[in-house]
């Protein structure tokens, strides 16, 4: 019985004008944007990989170099573009794409997308998580509102049950045929990635083979969770018409409206500070340490007598090493530990909104979908706060060699025209950043993946309920 | 056609007194639309309060360094190197912000104002691409699911309302037998019809342009921007006119109210939903963003390249550009050996060649960002939504050309610094109050940017109006009680198919 109740539900899909009409759009729209963002993806790889090759050239072409000089020609940390951006891409046009890596300064992520685009970017990009996340459940919607409410109408529930089907077992296979759709723009959306990744000749990965893989489970329980309630709706709707209003209300609630609300509350509820109050303040605090450029400096003083009571001497110009690389790296140190405490702080507010978003995920299991789509893809706010954090720890073991080499590298206190040798500036080695894992990832979403388990059982359970009363006539 | 509005506005009036989801539509879209004003007043202020504070900073430095020239000390007493009568010091310590004020409509708009910066430090190591150092604050998670503003609210949950309100006109007096009634009266289906058309119109107009006018005049828009208002609000009725005759065209044509209903749904999914990002996606894949590469170089390796040659190289550059330092005294020295130059004078040759470098950095990524907007001004052929998101953000002056036009203004002020350095330099000048005045003055008090809706958007939306009245017009010639030509596609549609479940 079930499955000729399948195989009903099946050639009653196949005949479905609105889905060939919908469905052909969806697909066209999916082999677009794939194709689109691959696009632009392999634009940005390659034009990142030439950066990078540029910037290691232009350090190793210093040739023999004052390390101080070499620590203010600095260099570049470029966010690398994820294979599966061309998937979702996520905050990636919010964030930026280069980090300047420099002495006595921790720099932000510099040059958005958003910020080199037309007010357009604020509509979105049109990725294939888009698609999965917001058009095909559009489309189940549209083919699917009716499918209990409408045969309903008909009066061919009560034949089918007069023919031996279970009520459940209506439910379930309308369910099932639904969410069979759904899989059908899921499975063209991998083979598409695998398809292009072949195409390229890039290939893809392991770990990023276990992130499609993990995205392809987020959205086969997304789905689900959307066929069960198109299913749910449909059953207990009092004709299809309303089952549609219910369904439309339901998805531009929380689909387009809903994001919108939660991510401005949010952001009122723990607001970030100015950029001018948050650099003033760290300012004020750098200033409140020593300043390794200035030898009057009352804290270099101390610092200075500290070293010549180290070694014995009594003037600066007598120790075996330079006194400027050491007065440098404290000032560095000191540095540090300001940018710590007031990023640490700005990174404090930013978790916040980002607990408030995930809870709000709770109540909205869209939003949830994105944040963990976001997250596997590698697009998301806490891969983009990895990178940050990588470049920051290269450049302070940049310049923590950097200094190293100037105070004992052979050189003595105010001999700044000493320069380093090239094999020493050939031996620093370039930024290379190592993406978190996939465990690691989904440890940061660990709320967004609950509430949408959570919201799948819930929907189960009432789908099982619906499904043993479903009303076989109108009201 | 009085009476027969008049007849329309009744039945109207009784059908949202008995129907509380129309009620509550219209609510929530009041309601949405008046958070919206106010957490635009709330992004305004902060943006007018950086803007101030920036101004006040470089204020108080100013009347300190006033101070020390009026008291005739040559500087600060912490930093005795310092002495104010020479050129790059009187400089340095002349410094100014430069800032873009928000328009009052900022309040209805937010653009790309959150992702661009207001505010930039002047002086004459100052580039167009530091402006982008001085971005708000912001988290780029929230930024991502776009802005909550007016304008999201009057061009993408307007046309939402719209459908509400107007999803069943005429498949309603089908469904309901008015059709018939009108039909055995003799009565003109095409005047019943419009005159649906204009109560929706007006239903729909008087909220929609009701909060525009709302938000301006919060804002303070009559006083500063008066006719970007009214053209604002002429521009929402074109657009809420366009929508009513898209609700008329799919009324003419659809039968039944469930599948008008759903016509509309997807044609709202595809005109602010799908165009958009279509057209941002294409936009990222034909004019990539990149690195900004021109810039990384431009601050490394080409200053580093610069800084390898000597001041004299760059000396026919500036000669070209300033053609009078060629007859100035410091200008016999041209040819002199450099133990007779001054290097302090000369370092300013250089200081312009840097300056010509970062300007044609920030020159390569305009251009792009020009061809990336002149592509998404492309898409608003597609979409009317497009189309009023792009002008009431140009109104708004929260576009990126306004933004750009911010950034472009910074060039000319850093070179007119550098000419008046190299020309007291050249001229042996030392500075007084006077000339640290006039420096200071080089640099202009914040400016508002923004433009008036360009003649393509009122076409765009033009256009969709006419081709919506042509469709409607051409549904209307049917005979009306004829089912509908798209019936396959109706919602009835799957209940005429035979399956058979053994």
């Amino acid at each position: 019985m079930i499955g000729a109740l399948l195989r009903h539900e099946m050639l009653a899909l196949y005949r479905n004008r609105r889905l060939q009409l919908l469905g052909g759009i969806a697909v066209v729209l999916l082999l677009v944007s794939g194709i689109a963002g691959d696009r632009s993806v392999r634009a940005a790889a390659t034009e990142r990989a030439r950066a990078v090759a540029q910037t290691r050239a232009e350090w190793l072409a210093q040739g023999p170099v004052n390390p101080h000089n070499a620590a203010h020609f600095g260099s570049f940390a470029f966010k690398p573009v994820g294979a599966l951006a061309m998937l979702d891409g996520g905050v990636d046009p919010f964030v930026g794409t280069l980090i300047r890596l420099e002495a006595h300064a921790q720099n932000d992520v510099q040059y958005t997308a958003a910020s080199q685009q037309s007010a357009l970017v604020r509509l979105g990009a049109l990725d294939p998580a888009l698609v999965l996340l917001l058009l095909v459940p559009l489309v189940l919607i549209v083919v699917g509102h009716a499918t209990i409410a409408g045969e309903r109408e008909s009066g061919r529930l009560q034949v089918m049950v007069v023919q031996g089907a279970t009520r459940s077992a209506l439910f379930w296979t309308k369910t099932a045929a639904l969410w069979g759709l759904g899989l059908c723009f899921l499975v063209l959306v991998a083979l598409q990635t695998l398809a292009v990744a072949a195409w390229t000749g890039g290939g893809v990965d392991s770990p990023a083979l276990e992130r499609v893989a993990a995205l392809m489970g987020v959205y086969a329980g997304w789905l689900l969770a959307v066929s069960l309630t198109v299913t749910i709706v449909s059953a207990l709707a009092q004709d299809a018409r309303a089952a549609l209003t219910g369904l439309l209300l339901l998805w531009i609630g929380a689909a387009i409206v809903a994001p919108r609300i939660a991510g401005r509350l949010a952001a009122d509820r723990n607001p970030l500070p100015t950029r001018r109050a948050f650099q003033a303040a760290m300012r004020a605090d750098r200033e409140k340490g020593l300043n390794g450029h200035d030898p009057q400096d009352a804290r270099v003083k101390a610092l200075e007598a500290q070293v010549l009571v180290q070694y014995g001497v009594t003037n600066k110009k007598d120790l075996p090493i330079n006194f400027d690389g050491i007065s440098m790296q404290k000032d560095e140190e000191y540095g540090d530990a300001v940018w710590d405490r007031h990023f640490g702080a700005l990174e404090q507010k930013l978790d916040a909104q980002r607990s408030n978003l995930h809870r709000v995920a709770i109540l909205n299991p869209a939003m949830a979908v994105r944040a963990l789509s976001m997250a596997l893809a590698g697009t998301d706010v806490s891969h983009a706060r990895h990178f940050q954090q990588q470049a920051e720890t290269y450049r302070r073991d940049l310049i923590q060699r950097l200094n190293h080499e100037q105070a004992y590298g052979g050189s003595r206190t105010d001999d700044w025209d000493w320069k380093a040798s090239t094999a020493f500036i050939a031996g620093i080695p370039d930024f290379v950043y190592v993406p978190p894992s996939l465990d690691e990832a989904v440890a940061r979403v660990s709320t967004p993946l609950r509430a949408l388990v959570a919201w799948t059982l819930l929907l189960t359970v009432i789908g099982a309920a619906t499904g043993a009363r479903l009303r076989l006539e109108r009201a | 056609m009085r009476s027969m509005i008049a007849a329309v506005a009744t039945a109207e009036w009784h059908r949202w007194r008995r129907s509380w989801l129309r009620v509550a539509v219209l609510l929530l879209y009041l309601g949405a639309g008046a958070y919206a004003i106010v957490a635009g007043q709330h992004d305004v202020q902060r943006w007018d309060t950086a803007v101030t504070a920036a101004s006040e900073r470089a204020a108080v430095n100013q009347t300190e360094t006033r101070a020390m020239y009026a008291s005739g000390v040559k500087g600060p007493a912490d930093e005795p190197w310092v002495d104010l009568a020479v050129g790059y010091w009187a400089e340095w310590y002349s410094w100014t912000s430069m800032s873009v004020r928000p328009q009052p409509l900022a309040v209805t708009a937010r653009g790309v104002s959150d992702v661009r910066g207001h505010v930039i430090r002047v002086n004459r190591f100052t580039s167009a691409f530091d402006v982008g150092k001085n971005i708000d604050l912001g988290n780029p998670e929230t930024q991502a699911l776009g802005a909550l503003d007016l304008v999201f609210v009057l061009t993408m949950l307007m046309p939402l309302v719209m459908l509400v309100f107007g999803f069943d006109l005429l498949s309603y007096e089908r469904e309901q037998g008015i059709a018939t009634v009108l039909h055995v009266q003799s009565a003109s289906i095409g005047r019943w019809f419009a005159a649906r058309l204009i109560v929706l119109a007006v239903i729909v107009l008087v909220p929609t342009v009701g909060l525009w006018l709302i938000g301006a005049g919060v804002s303070g828009a009559f006083s500063v921007q008066a006719a970007a208002v009214w053209q604002g609000a002429g521009f929402l009725s074109l657009l809420v006119l366009a929508w009513v005759a898209a609700v008329g065209a799919v009324g003419a044509w659809v039968t039944t109210s469930a599948t008008s209903a759903l016509t509309l749904a997807c044609l709202w999914v595809a005109v602010t939903l799908i165009v958009p990002a279509l057209a941002n996606q294409v936009v990222s894949a034909v004019v990539p963003v990149g690195y900004a590469s021109e810039v990384t170089n431009a601050v490394r390796s080409e200053q580093a390249a610069l800084y390898a040659q000597p001041p004299g190289a760059f000396r026919p550059a500036v000669y070209a550009a300033f053609p009078g330092l060629r007859s100035a005294p410091y200008a016999q020295f041209d040819d002199a050996a450099d133990s007779l130059r001054n290097p302090d004078k000369d370092m300013f040759l250089r200081e312009f060649a840097e300056h010509m470098l970062s300007r044609r950095a920030m020159e390569a990524i305009w251009s792009r960002e020009v061809a990336r907007e002149q592509l998404a001004m492309m898409a608003q052929w597609g979409s009317p939504t497009v189309a009023a998101q792009l002008a009431l953000t140009r109104l708004a002056g929260v576009d990126a050309a306004s933004h750009r036009a911010f950034e472009q203004a910074v060039v000319p002020v850093v070179r007119a610094k550098l000419a008046m350095l190299l020309d007291g330099e050249w001229n042996n000048r030392k500075y007084d109050v006077a000339a640290f005045d006039a420096l200071v003055a080089l640099v202009p008090p914040a400016a508002r940017y923004g433009g008036t809706i360009g003649i393509t958007s009122w076409v765009v939306l033009l256009t969709w109006l006419s081709a919506a009245i042509a469709v409607a017009v051409a549904g209307l010639r049917r005979p009306f009680l004829s089912p509908s030509p798209f019936a396959r596609f109706s919602l009835d549609a799957r209940l005429s198919q035979t399956t058979t479940v053994s």
